[in-house]
């Protein structure tokens, strides 16, 4: 079993899940405990990140040295005062995927947890990488922004290819995108994090970016989809 | 200079070059979206790369042309057809006389389904574009490299070996665990490259020559095709994507290459012309290895090889033959049910799927290539492909991704002229029957000639003996007592006599009489003693399973017995594991088996309760109620969203206990079946896990569903609320980009003037929005959707 995700967060599972609190039966919490260990033995976490100067440009923000601009006002929003960026790719991998058909097929009640730890496991995926460039720009005495991924606001999917090109994700994690954007692993993190030399004087909720925020179940059930990890 | 196709016949090595990318970087060229347009915009840094390769020995130089595709050009300025030919004539120039050229191509970067949209043809389309150009341009051989998906490169090498003459060279890239990012395994990508005729295979990036060294001994052992290595110099740093290993060490690296027997090496990803310097010196120093490489009865899937050194059982339960609801199901293209077939047949032991799919109205290729495909995306097994038809077996052969067998051919010379061919292009095995068009000879010895002859004919395409597999045939031992010993007897010759292996299905041996069960094991022993290597059987018969374990544990193929006893042992445990509700009353006990979701309970109650009890009324009174009180409690979040499953589930047992009781006791008042509902992920658009829920929702409240899967094309939409004239679609799209897709489904669904109601459902979706794409209702989740099929459809 690899051994970079141990563990994962039953209450995000849960949560992903719809569920709303309470005490959980035998059954479930059993049912629960079978899908994430059969995740953890599945998975195989990976990841890349690498840094890059940005440049401000009539069209957009310019990566410098690859071929990614990012485009509109919610990611120029994102990187107000930053001189550079992290771009990150993470995923688990295709192996869950193909667990996860063949579960819906035969225990479509396990499929659906399934499914929802490997969001989880993604999630932890993006948060290690995360955790490290936090570390690697402190040790530099400087700080970064949360996780902005493609799709986000209105920074276009039409980012990931470009996005996935400078860190040769497809060579390296196995990670591509289609052309409707979606990522293959389907369980997979993209995102640029933000460079700057002094701490950001208010943190931004990324449901500000978000299109679902007036219609969320997640926030009408006062929660959140994603593990705020900032602020 | 000579054709490289006839150097690759000389012993000896061949160089290739380094790292283009690397050099780039280096060189600090501008970096676009794809690295081909420099061949457009910056000419002389890509030829100088070249040069400086040549100069350090390289007798292959890899052309600039790894990404430029269709899909990955497409926001370049430039055509695919544009850089790929500048590219080749790049890298001409530069070689003159002093190097061969080779058209370099990569995966295109959009996943093949099933874990991404790109369809097989599509990708074959791509390569095939791409693979003209090249030879227009001069090319010398074709790489196909960077590979992570096997099926993929099967498309490629289809497409290279069927527009064009040139050699061609496939290199997968593997992670430490010896498997690619899509689960290819080393053993399998070598038996099934060989098998669809590369010139060469190996290994390329990802990792270095240390880490490498395991997987090239290992495919070694699978293919007597010249292999190659190209590695990385050792693993990047992630931070700074600097590299490890020096020039000298990959150079001490390639020795142990060479000590293994590969005879082409080269460098990718971080690797330099001094690299390349490095190991000229060792080449020229060096004597290739000659490798002694043992032939072997295999099969495979991309990650799964099956050595037929032992009895491999052959699941049989993928065939219409004779099973009314099987094909109903292929009718209504219900692949799920075939699907779960499939995976119960590997659940009990299967090892080999046989795949029938041949029933007189339906497009018999087309299924063919969809069953496949599916199958091929929920279980590794090798597949057997079962056809009268040639142009089904060549459907199934194009589109399965590993080595699958053929079933069959038999004596007949043109039976061998149309399949044989077709079983040699894609890499196959066959079945041969023993028999010809006067039928089963009924002496053992006849059916022996007419293996030879099946063995000499294979030979003569050039297929191999360990590829060949007999099948001496069955015959019903009430009709025809003698025959059985005669069939075991042809068993023992066609093994000792041909060297072949053998198949046979067992089952038609008791055909009318009772307790088939004994005769069909014994007569399984008895064949396995003979020499049987692939019994076709149903694999959920348990007694078979165990002849099988038994026979290995006996004969010591099974040593110290431990497949025996995973299989046997500790069988008995496996109890319910809740406690059966208090029923008293079957009715109460149905109605709580279903809100607490035990799905064999309320089976076997609901078949209880139908003894006594009208079926209509089991729906009424207490399955539609219960699964309302489980909609309820799931609404208010008392149950969440694997509950409310499981319930349904647990519903869609009764229902089949009801629909089997109407097959028995049919009245055409009752009435219990439903309008059909279709339901489709819109075109762009993999992620299915929503509709599939429904799905199952929908079908356990008693409706019939015609799911057209995800990615789905909308005229093929259109076609299907036609052809069912369903009154009930369901769309479902999670992803922005993919919404517009089901607008426009929607649109022209309502163009074509069909009396539908539709209703939409995905992540990204709000009523609002359901209502301004045009859709008659909006679900927020599965609940949701039964409820609007009982408004709609009642």
């Amino acid at each position: 079993m690899q051994q970079i995700i141990r563990e994962l967060d039953r209450q995000e599972i849960l949560r992903y899940l719809g569920w709303r609190g309470g005490e959980l039966s035998p059954q479930m919490d059993q049912l629960l405990t079978r899908c994430i260990q059969s995740t953890l033995e599945t998975i195989r976490p990976n990841y890349r990140y690498q840094y890059f100067p940005i440049a401000s440009t009539p069209e957009g923000i310019q990566v410098e040295q690859t071929g990614l601009l990012l485009t509109g006002s919610s990611i120029a929003r994102h990187l107000e005062g930053c001189h550079s960026v992290y771009l990150l790719a993470g995923t688990i991998g295709l192996a869950h995927e193909q667990l996860l058909r063949k579960t819906m097929l035969t225990q479509p009640e396990a499929g659906v947890v399934l499914d929802s730890c490997g969001s989880a496991a993604a999630e932890a995926v993006a948060e290690l990488a995360d955790r490290e460039i936090q570390r690697l720009a402190a040790g530099e005495g400087k700080y970064t922004t949360p996780r902005f991924s493609p799709g986000y606001g209105d920074l276009p999917l039409s980012c990931q290819q470009p996005l996935l090109s400078a860190l040769r994700a497809m060579q390296t994690l196995g990670m591509t995108v289609s052309s409707g954007g979606l990522l293959s692993p389907n369980k997979s993190v993209t995102a640029i994090i933000g460079v700057r030399d002094t701490p950001a004087n208010q943190t931004r909720s990324p449901c500000d970016a978000c299109l679902k925020r007036g219609n969320c179940e997640f926030r009408r059930r006062n929660q959140v989809c994603y593990r705020s990890k900032q602020g | 200079m000579l054709p490289i196709q006839t150097r690759l016949k000389e012993e000896g090595f061949l160089l290739l070059d380094g790292a283009m990318g690397t050099m780039l970087q280096a060189a600090n060229a501008p970096m676009g979206k794809v690295p081909e347009a420099l061949n457009m915009t910056h000419p002389e840094v890509i030829a100088s790369i070249h040069k400086s390769y040549l100069e350090a020995g390289a007798q292959v130089l890899y052309a600039n042309t790894f990404a430029a595709n269709p899909y990955k050009v497409k926001d370049c300025p430039y055509s695919s057809t544009q850089l790929i030919q500048a590219g080749v004539k790049l890298a001409k120039d530069a070689a003159g006389d002093r190097a061969w050229v080779a058209l370099d191509l990569g995966p295109i970067g959009e996943m093949l389904a099933p874990n991404g949209s790109l369809s097989f043809d599509t990708a074959y389309g791509y390569y095939k574009q791409m693979v003209t150009d090249g030879v227009a341009a001069g090319a010398d051989l074709v790489v196909l490299e960077t590979m992570t998906d096997l099926l993929e490169l099967k498309a490629a090498l289809l497409a290279v070996k069927e527009n064009s003459s040139l050699p061609v060279f496939c290199t997968m890239t593997f992670e430490e665990n010896g498997r690619t990012f899509a689960g290819v395994s080393v053993d399998c990508a070598a038996v099934t490259l060989e098998g669809l005729g590369a010139d060469a295979v190996g290994i390329n990036c990802s990792l270095g020559p240390e880490e490498i060294l395991p997987l090239i001994q290992k495919m070694a052992k699978y293919t007597s095709l010249p292999l190659i290595v190209k590695a990385n110099a050792g693993l990047p740093d992630l931070n700074t994507g600097a590299y490890n290993v020096t020039a000298q060490d990959f150079a001490k690296g390639a020795e142990e290459f060479i000590r293994c027997g590969v005879t082409i090496l080269g460098g990718c990803c971080g690797t330099t012309p001094d690299y390349i310097r490095r190991l000229r010196t060792l080449l020229d120093q060096s004597q290739p290895v000659t490798r002694q490489v043992e032939r072997a009865s295999r099969l495979c899937s991309a990650s799964r090889m099956v050595e037929v050194d032992r009895v491999r059982m052959i699941g049989e339960r993928i065939n219409p033959t004779g099973k009314k609801k099987f094909q109903q199901a292929l009718r209504d293209h219900n692949i799920g049910y075939l699907l779960t077939q499939g995976l119960e047949q590997v659940q009990a032991g299967a090892e080999i799927l046989d795949v029938n799919v041949g029933l007189p109205d339906i497009d018999e290729p087309a299924t063919m290539v969809e069953v496949v495909s599916q199958l091929q995306s929920v279980l590794d097994l090798p597949l057997q492909l079962d056809s009268s038809h040639p142009e089904v077996i060549e459907a199934g052969l194009r589109i399965y991704n590993g080595k699958p067998i053929v079933n069959s051919v038999n004596g007949e010379p043109e039976v061998l002229e149309r399949i044989l061919p077709l079983v040699k292009k894609y890499g196959a095995a066959v079945v041969g029957l023993t028999m010809d068009k006067n039928g089963i000879p009924s002496t053992a010895e006849e059916r022996l000639e007419i293996g030879r002859r099946i063995v000499t004919a294979c030979q003569s395409y050039g297929i191999p003996k360990e590829d060949i597999y007999l099948d001496c045939l069955t015959l019903t031992v009430s009709v025809q007592q003698k025959e059985a010993l005669e069939t075991l007897k042809a068993v023992r010759l066609v093994k000792q006599k041909l060297g072949v292996k053998t198949v046979l299905g067992v089952s038609n041996i008791s055909f009318g009489l009772p307790d088939r069960e004994v005769i069909n094991t014994t007569f399984l022993t008895l064949a396995m003693e003979a020499g049987l290597d692939l019994p076709i059987l149903n694999p959920n018969n348990a007694a078979m399973v165990g002849a099988v374990d038994a026979f290995h544990l006996l004969t010591g193929k099974d040593v110290s017995g431990e497949a025996y006893l995973a299989r046997h042992a500790g069988q008995k445990a496996a109890a319910p594991q809740v406690p059966a509700a208090a029923a008293s009353d079957p009715k109460e006990g149905l109605y709580q088996a279903v809100l607490a979701g035990l799905k064999e309970q309320a089976g076997s109650l609901c078949k209880e309760l139908l003894a006594t009890m009208p079926p209509m009324e089991v729906v009424n009174q207490v399955l539609i109620p219960a699964l309302d009180q489980v909609g309820a409690e799931f609404e208010t979040g008392k149950l969440f969203l694997p509950q409310l499953i499981q319930s349904a589930t647990a519903a869609q047992a009764s229902f089949e206990q009801i629909k089997d009781y109407l097959a028995a006791h049919p009245d055409p008042e009752a009435k219990v079946q439903k309008e059909k509902i279709i339901l489709a992920t819109v075109e762009g658009d993999v992620h299915d896990i929503g509709k599939n829920i429904v799905k199952v929702i929908l079908e356990n409240y008693g409706y019939p569903v015609i799911d057209l899967g995800k990615d789905v094309p909308v005229q093929k939409v259109v076609e299907a609320v036609r052809q069912h004239g369903a009154k009930l679609l369901g769309l479902s799209a999670l992803m922005t980009t993919t919404v517009a897709n089901m607008e426009k489904t929607i649109q022209a669904v309502r163009r074509a003037g069909l009396p539908c109601t539709i209703m939409v459902g995905g992540a990204v979706l709000t009523p609002e929005y359901a209502e301004k794409i045009g859709a008659d209702y909006y679900a927020k989740d599965a609940k949701q959707s039964a409820d609007i099929a009982k408004l709609v459809l009642g």
